[in-house]
């Protein structure tokens, strides 16, 4: 009904010039490509099998063939209208969209259209968005009132088929929505009715009054028939004026974004002082570029223009920026890059784009967006942890319990001492990411107990921050663990679940996904999934990983992934080359804590705590930064030594009790420090392997078994000895010291027994005397724990 | 020695039926190890070092975990259970017992978890959930709900190095993650035999758990071994009864052979379970004609423990068996570790031809044929006194396979006609010698046969 008749031939001229982002492919042949004759492009579109009136000749007579001057390879033809089933849809048209659930079909307005030199016919779709598609921060969602008519103009753009269009679809503006409502027979005053009314009306009719910017969630007013009036609505430069980029926010708070902007930069020079030493040289030098090299608005959206969608060049650039800035630090090796860049067509198009003026342009640029809110959540960072001492020193536990709790594992800090370089890349990139509405992958490594998934969710709280704040679009974070999977493949259901809330079996979740991330659809949310333990998602084909990484590369997909796994060259030792390189080189390496650092992790949490030997800590610090710099380590050693001074103090606070009554300041001067000596004894209780004292405190004849079984091993030469030579020797050596001789079955209760305790290595018992034992055990530990015992020491020089 | 026997008779007369199966379903459950025992002898230390963990969850709702190690018998399971009795009292927690042995998948594991902690009302629901770790929380999540509030969870892993052998250790790796959250207070108990157990955890597995080890180690002297038969046999009161039964748990203990017998498994291996068992059957035959323990059931044990299976098994064997076993130990004496029947037989023959016949009129003497040795053989084969050699136990499956048809071939020669299968004595030259020296009936020249 809503079939609108050919249109005059206007020439659809549209500029370059301040377009916001749209999808990429569009970019090359944009410019001065006039479709002023359309053609009959329509019949042979017809879904097949009901296309009677399909004639392939008419299709294949485009009239204006246009080569775009930047590239020879896009050679695309566009039109004005298509015909799909015999309906003719034309540009600036509302159609519904089929949605690939079947569900309430996507409206859009008709945008583009063309068909490129594979013969691809595409329409960029512009979507209408309705109420329930828009991710909206919650102030926002609240202020709007629910119309189910209502539908929002959106510049998100995304490349549909015409066979994916369903229907027209009859868009009007508010009032005139108001007035056919009013004047329509089926529509009573009661708003219940008429809510009945619009519903069922709303196959086709809807109203638009307002326009939705996807970049900033910016919401604006809008009069649907002079915008949609001799399609204005395909003017770019109508266009531009709606979504101008600068125009990010409702303008009162544009001033304040600018002085926070200041602020920030007033901290970082604060800030540089007094940071690690690594982290110094990134803000310093930041800081004085980012000061020189202001750029003005119109240059800004110019790159902002020509650098569109594209994510690889996005995640390269800001790694250049680290590398650029960092000449002094050691080099990671996720720092080495190679220029990538997606499609040949991208290259080729713009050679001048890698010419150095350009290049620091654009990375003065990116740092201007991202360093000054990378500073302002260290800056939180630092108040945060100053809080939460503030809090332990309130609290009326004891001291040693609340030491104790404050070095329990379980009680992650809100910031991560030490781990402030990595938290500023990562944050980096997912601000950046999601600014931009990117998708991308990042793979961070490191041993275990290196503060990896911490600094994730702390990065994600510090984000949501931002979301809060209206500085970002919402996105949604989703945590998998490739540990905690019965198998690897419940990766998908997981994820599947946790976009939709639906369930699903693996398979089909995995269908499901591959839709949802190649398919166009308004309804578009950023995603950041965390994969913990990737390693373990590793299959035979290794299709999991290749989809992770491969959704991100998606036209259609808003995915962020970071990848954890504990071996720094999984992708180079374990994974396919297909899949590597998906994973691109965004690489975070976090290395093992050294010795200052956990103990400024350690100190950070036990500011106020008084129960600490200075040096203690450090020697806590250095033992376990020299075996594997694991925090959690470290912090179970030092709960472990508060454990037994507390132990300690206990006992002496017993033995004090039935005497005199204790005061204040006798408590305090009682309290039982952890020094040294108690740290070294909790390290040594909990890596002591106890081999010796479980020999010691084995039984006479066990211990005898050992000796015998030292004894044949060294008579026979080779490791492995059956059980009947031990037996032998063993009576043997019982006869000679005048000890219980055990019959054969106790020999072999016996063998049972230190094989259950894993002392020795013994085939099955039911092998009897023929099964191989073999120590498993030092000799030296038998020979050390035995010394002090005088009846082997008469064995052993016997 | 009849004399207490005929003693509890009459004394014990003025004891109810009630009062004594109350008695012995208390003493069979501590000597079975179902009840906790009354005190954990000598194990104060590791008794106050778990408890003390527990004790943290319970009361301050940290995560906690720790692995009890110690060797089978030495008292690691009752050490855990006095710390939870000791730290549980009054407490609202609730203790997960699972083993290694029993739950040898996640599945089903999971599936007990939910059992206990939510007494099978939404097991099923557990079960629905898709990965061990959603289960774990869902079941978690309904118990929170359940109690409107967090309790502390005590999870008390038996055969801790069991549930290690897990694929991906997702159990372990859930559990000790729990941990170490702040969200559940979860405490997690293990309790293995294996010194080596931190080897066996997954390297991300190790860094989650606590790294916090407490050593069970046997009794130290022979007084406190004896002193846990002592309490394990312990009857409270002031009744005559129980006064009656003290003494005589006293007087049993204390005479020779008894003693003699707790020193020796004291000296072997220290286990306390053997040292209980002693006193099952006894226990077991308590009534109230006779309310007292009574020593010759005691003896009965300690004479069935110390008999040997196999000499017992072997001891009937015919002479022509004997004589082939002596052949094989004559084999292995001549330096050949595997042998088939044909071999056998041959030493059987020229050992019978060259003595026997020489010997000549020792008419009792013959040389059998080799179809008649041939069942003789496989009578051995049956009573496993000879098993086919190169059968490596691989796996308890192949073990049992390989133990019905064990002439018709399960290793390498599985092809080959019986005769010709290798095959291995399984009893030591000593054993052999053992077997000659029981026996009346063995011919002179057999004898010195076994003893050259």
């Amino acid at each position: 009904m809503a079939l609108r008749s050919r249109q005059g031939k206007i020439a659809n001229r549209l500029s370059k010039a301040s377009r916001p982002r749209q999808a990429r492919r569009q970019q090359s042949s944009t410019h001065d490509a006039d479709a002023d004759v359309t053609v009959e492009w329509g019949q042979q579109l017809d879904p097949q099998g009901n296309g009677s009136a399909s004639t392939s000749s008419e299709a294949q007579t485009p009239t204006v063939r246009r080569v775009t001057r930047q590239s020879g390879m896009s050679n695309k033809v566009f039109y004005r209208s298509v015909i799909v089933n015999g309906s003719e849809y034309c540009l600036g048209q509302a159609v519904q969209v089929k949605s690939p659930n079947d569900g309430d079909p996507y409206l859009a307005v008709i945008y583009k259209l063309w068909e490129n030199e594979q013969g691809l016919r595409q329409i960029v779709a512009r979507w209408l968005l309705r109420r329930t598609e828009m991710y909206l921060g919650p102030k926002i969602a609240a202020s709007l009132n629910d119309e189910p008519a209502e539908v929002f103009y959106s510049n998100a753009d995304d490349l549909i088929t015409p066979e994916m269009i369903i229907g027209p679809l009859q868009v009007v503006s508010y009032a005139t929505f108001v007035k056919t409502q009013a004047s329509s027979p089926a529509s009573p005053k009661s708003p219940s009715r008429r809510k009945a009314a619009s519903a069922a009306a709303g196959a086709t009719v809807r109203f638009c009054r307002r326009y939705f910017n996807e970049q900033s969630a910016f919401i604006g007013e809008l009069d649907w028939d002079v915008f949609s009036k001799d399609n204005r609505l395909l003017d770019p430069s109508v266009d531009a004026e709606l979504f101008k980029p600068k125009d990010k926010r409702p303008i009162g708070k544009d001033a304040a974004v600018k002085a926070g902007r200041a602020k920030a930069e007033a901290r970082r020079n604060h800030s540089s002082t007094s940071a690690t030493p690594r982290s110094r040289s990134v803000k310093s030098t930041s800081t004085s570029k980012a000061k020189r090299q202001r750029l003005d608005d119109s240059a800004e959206s110019d790159d902002d223009a020509s650098d569109g969608g594209s994510d690889y060049e996005d995640s390269k650039d800001t790694d250049d920026i680290y590398e650029s800035n960092i000449p002094a630090t050691p080099s990671r090796p996720g720092a080495r890059r190679a220029t990538i860049s997606r499609t040949p067509a991208r290259t080729r198009q713009t050679p001048s784009r890698k010419t150095p003026a350009t290049a620091t342009k654009r990375r003065a640029r990116l740092r201007d967006i991202q360093l000054p809110a990378v500073n302002a959540a260290i800056q939180k960072r630092a108040s945060r942890t100053a809080k939460i001492a503030k809090d332990t020193a309130a609290g009326n536990m004891s001291v040693y319990e609340a030491a104790r709790s404050q070095l329990h594992v379980a009680a992650v800090p809100d910031t991560l001492p030490c781990r402030e370089d990595e938290f500023a890349e990562i944050y980096g990139h997912l601000y950046t990411a999601i600014e931009e509405r990117n998708s991308m992958c990042i793979y961070i490594s490191g041993v275990p107990g290196t503060g990896k998934t911490a600094t994730v969710h702390e990065t994600i709280r510090a984000l949501n921050e931002n979301v809060e704040e209206g500085e970002l679009p919402d996105f949604q974070f989703i945590e998998l663990n490739g540990m905690k999977m019965t198998e690897p493949n419940q990766a998908y259901a997981q994820l599947w679940q946790a976009i939709t809330g639906n369930r699903a079996t693996a398979k089909h979740a995995a269908q499901l996904l591959e839709k949802h991330f190649s398919t166009p659809s308004p309804r578009r949310h950023t995603y950041v999934v965390l994969v913990d333990e990737l390693d373990l998602l590793v299959t035979k084909s290794q299709s999991i990983m290749y989809n992770f990484f491969d959704w991100p590369h998606r036209p259609h997909a808003r995915l962020i992934v970071i990848a954890i796994a504990n071996t720094m060259d999984l992708p180079e030792r374990m994974l396919y080359h297909k899949v590597s390189s998906r994973l691109g080189l965004t690489r975070i390496n976090f290395q093992p804590y050294s010795h200052h650092q956990l103990m400024t992790i350690v100190q950070s949490r036990l500011e106020g705590c008084i129960a600490f030997d200075a040096d203690a800590i450090e020697l806590c610090a250095r033992k376990i930064s020299a075996v594997s710099g694991d925090a959690r380590r470290a912090l179970d050693v030092c709960r472990r030594a508060v454990e037994m001074v507390e132990a300690e103090w206990k006992c002496a606070k017993e033995a004090v009790k039935p005497g005199t009554k204790r005061t204040q300041s006798n408590t305090n001067s009682q309290l039982v420090l952890v020094t040294m000596v108690v740290i070294d004894h909790a390290i040594k209780s909990m890596y002591a392997s106890g081999h010796i004292a479980a020999i010691q405190n084995a039984s006479t004849q066990q211990k005898v078994f050992l000796v015998a079984l030292r004894a044949a091993i060294r008579k026979a030469g080779i490791p492995e000895v059956p059980l009947g030579d031990v037996a032998f020797v063993h009576r043997q050596l019982c006869q000679m010291h005048d000890l219980l001789l055990p019959s054969y079955e106790q020999i072999s209760k016996i063998c049972a027994q230190l094989g259950a305790s894993r002392f020795i290595l013994a085939e099955s018992s039911l092998l009897d005397v023929h099964q191989q034992v073999r120590l498993v055990i030092a000799e030296d530990d038998i020979t050390v724990a035995l010394r002090p015992d005088p009846l082997f020491n008469k064995i052993a020089t016997s | 020695m009849a004399g207490i026997a005929a003693g509890a008779g009459r004394r014990g007369g003025d004891v109810t039926e009630a009062e004594v199966a109350k008695v012995r379903r208390m003493l069979l459950g501590r000597l079975y190890g179902r009840a906790a025992p009354a005190e954990v002898v000598g194990q104060a230390a590791a008794v106050a070092a778990v408890e003390a963990v527990v004790r943290q969850t319970v009361e301050s709702g940290e995560g906690n975990s720790v692995v009890v190690v110690g060797p089978r018998g030495s008292g690691k399971t009752a050490v855990v259970q006095q710390a939870l009795a000791a730290a549980g009292s009054g407490g609202r927690h609730h203790v997960v017992r699972l083993s290694g042995f029993v739950h040898t998948s996640d599945g089903l594991a999971l599936r007990d978890i939910a059992r206990q902690l939510l007494a099978a009302q939404d097991a099923e629901g557990a079960g629905a959930a898709g990965t061990f770790a959603e289960a774990l929380a869902y079941v978690l999540g309904v118990l929170r709900a359940a109690d409107g509030g967090v309790a502390p969870v005590v999870f008390v892993l038996e055969e801790f190095d069991q549930l290690a052998q897990h694929p991906k250790q997702a159990l372990l790796y859930t559990l000790f993650d729990m941990a170490q959250r702040a969200q559940t207070p979860v405490c997690v108990v293990g309790v293995t035999a294996r010194v080596d157990v931190m080897d066996l955890l997954e390297k991300r597995v190790k860094s989650r758990f606590s790294h916090r080890l407490v050593h069970v180690h046997g009794a130290a002297s022979l007084e406190a071994f004896t002193d846990i038969a002592r309490t394990a046999l312990h009857v409270d009161g002031d009744s005559q009864f129980a006064r009656q039964f003290r003494q005589r748990v006293e007087e049993i203990l204390s005479t020779p052979a008894v003693a003699a017998h707790i020193a020796a498994v004291y000296e072997i291996d220290k286990d306390a379970r053997q040292l209980l068992q002693l006193f099952a059957a006894a226990v077991a035959r308590l009534t109230a004609a006779e309310p007292l323990l009574c020593l010759e059931h005691v003896q009965r044990s300690i004479a069935h423990e110390a008999a040997s299976g196999k000499m017992r098994v072997v001891g009937g064997i015919s002479l022509l068996e004997l004589s082939l076993v002596v052949a094989m130990h004559s084999l292995v004496r001549g330096g050949s570790s595997k042998y088939n029947f044909e071999m056998v037989y041959d030493e059987y023959k020229q050992f019978m031809s060259r003595h026997v016949i020489a010997a000549a009129g020792g008419g009792a003497m013959k040389i059998y044929k080799k179809p008649v040795a041939l069942k003789a053989m496989e009578a051995l084969v049956a009573l496993e006194v000879v098993r086919p050699a190169g059968l490596s136990v691989a796996g308890p499956t192949a073990a049992a396979a390989g133990r019905n048809d064990l002439l018709a071939g399960t290793a390498a020669g599985a092809r080959a006609p019986k005769e010709y299968r290798m095959v291995q004595l399984m009893l030591e030259p000593a054993q052999v010698l053992a077997l000659m020296a029981d026996r009346t009936d063995v011919p002179v020249v057999i004898r010195r046969w076994a003893q050259q």
